[in-house]
């Protein structure tokens, strides 16, 4: 709790979202924002806040089909939501593609037990971004912000991933606010904790008595996220480095975003439509992926 | 004799121990960065004393995907 009594620890946790929102630009107060949430600690926080601070503010939740973990978390995020009042949209993978995540990551792996010389290294991770991302964006239309339960270790990570694999371009897009375009298919995400560790989020969710699952999503473990993420835990053990990530990379954001914005006139991919910096979008390449593997989607 | 459960590990002992949770984190080998810790159900500061008979929990702060 940084050495701070429960009321001034809550205190401080609003003032830092207060002040990431106001020194940011995030949320003009006429804004109809939609929190992504998974129901999880983050995105439930996250929604909380933004209801207590905000007259507009929805709920959209995606379910992937991730058994054990997802059906949970939604259970708790429904009960969350009518204990507060707060409008909660649910979509899910079975409605929009036809089948859930555990069933085509199954795909995958029977693919690659038939077939170990054309081995496809497909992450369930990547799969449930491309398919996440773009059911959140189709289904934020007519709101002016999609927010997100983004945090400092999140952030952080997401920083030295970005940098260990070479990927300056990728790393250019972050900050607490992405997705500022002119074109009118995206609206501006934004994440207003920003500035907060997961742990100072669990303290505040505990502080609060939200009734949550505090689990992990059981494809996680598989991630390279994991790896970066304990070691940079090691180091914060003996030097608080995560917040001077961030701040390094804020300093150098507005040059990187520059360098880097697509400065080229912008496509639509050719399958469906949707806007994208090459010819067919990630969702379509991920959907021909799949059906490669008997996906059918 | 204090009990102490590591969520991550889903481990639980028990110990002779008196002294704070930074130290206790130090002898079981928890990374305080990545958890919360709570006493007899209440979440309490790292420098919170543990005494005898006390049930002991470090809380996985690592959750969601």
């Amino acid at each position: 709790m940084n050495g701070l009594c429960k009321d001034h620890f809550v205190e401080y946790f609003e003032e830092t979202v207060k002040n990431t929102i106001e020194e940011y630009g995030l949320i003009k107060p006429t804004d109809k924002i939609v929190v992504a949430v998974s129901g999880g600690k983050d995105s439930i926080t996250l929604l909380y806040i933004l209801n207590k601070l905000y007259d507009n503010v929805e709920g959209l939740c995606i379910n992937e089909g991730i058994s054990g973990y997802r059906d949970l978390t939604l259970e708790k995020l429904r009960g969350f939501c009518k204990e507060h009042s707060i409008k909660l949209n649910v979509h899910s993978y079975v409605e929009e593609f036809g089948n859930t995540l555990d069933h085509y990551m199954g795909l995958v792996g029977k693919f690659n037990a038939k077939h170990p010389e054309n081995r496809v290294n497909l992450k369930p991770c990547t799969v449930c971004g491309i398919f996440r991302r773009y059911m959140i964006n189709k289904y934020s239309e007519g709101f002016d912000k999609s927010a997100t339960g983004h945090n400092l270790d999140d952030e952080s990570q997401a920083v030295l991933m970005n940098l260990l694999k070479n990927q300056i371009p990728i790393l250019a897009r972050f900050g607490p606010m992405t997705g500022v375009d002119n074109d009118s298919m995206f609206i501006p995400r934004i994440k207003p904790l920003y500035f907060l560790s997961e742990k100072e989020i669990l303290t505040y969710s505990l502080i609060k008595g939200f009734n949550l699952i505090y689990n992990e999503c059981p494809y996680v473990p598989e991630a390279f996220r994991a790896n970066v993420r304990d070691e940079l835990n090691k180091i914060e053990k003996e030097t608080k480095v995560k917040k001077n990530i961030l701040l390094s990379y804020l300093k150098i954001s507005k040059d990187l975003k520059e360098k880097y914005s697509q400065k080229v006139e912008k496509k639509y991919c050719t399958k469906c439509g949707a806007p994208t910096n090459r010819l067919v979008c990630n969702r379509c390449e991920m959907i021909e992926k799949l059906n490669e593997m008997g996906a059918n989607l | 004799m204090i009990n102490v459960f590591v969520e991550k590990e889903n481990k639980s002992l028990d110990l002779d121990y008196s002294g704070n949770f930074i130290d206790l984190a130090e002898k079981v080998d928890v990374n305080l960065e990545t958890v919360v810790c709570i006493l007899n159900d209440e979440l309490v500061h790292e420098s919170e004393q543990i005494s005898e008979g006390d049930k002991v929990k470090f809380l996985s702060v690592i959750s969601g995907g």
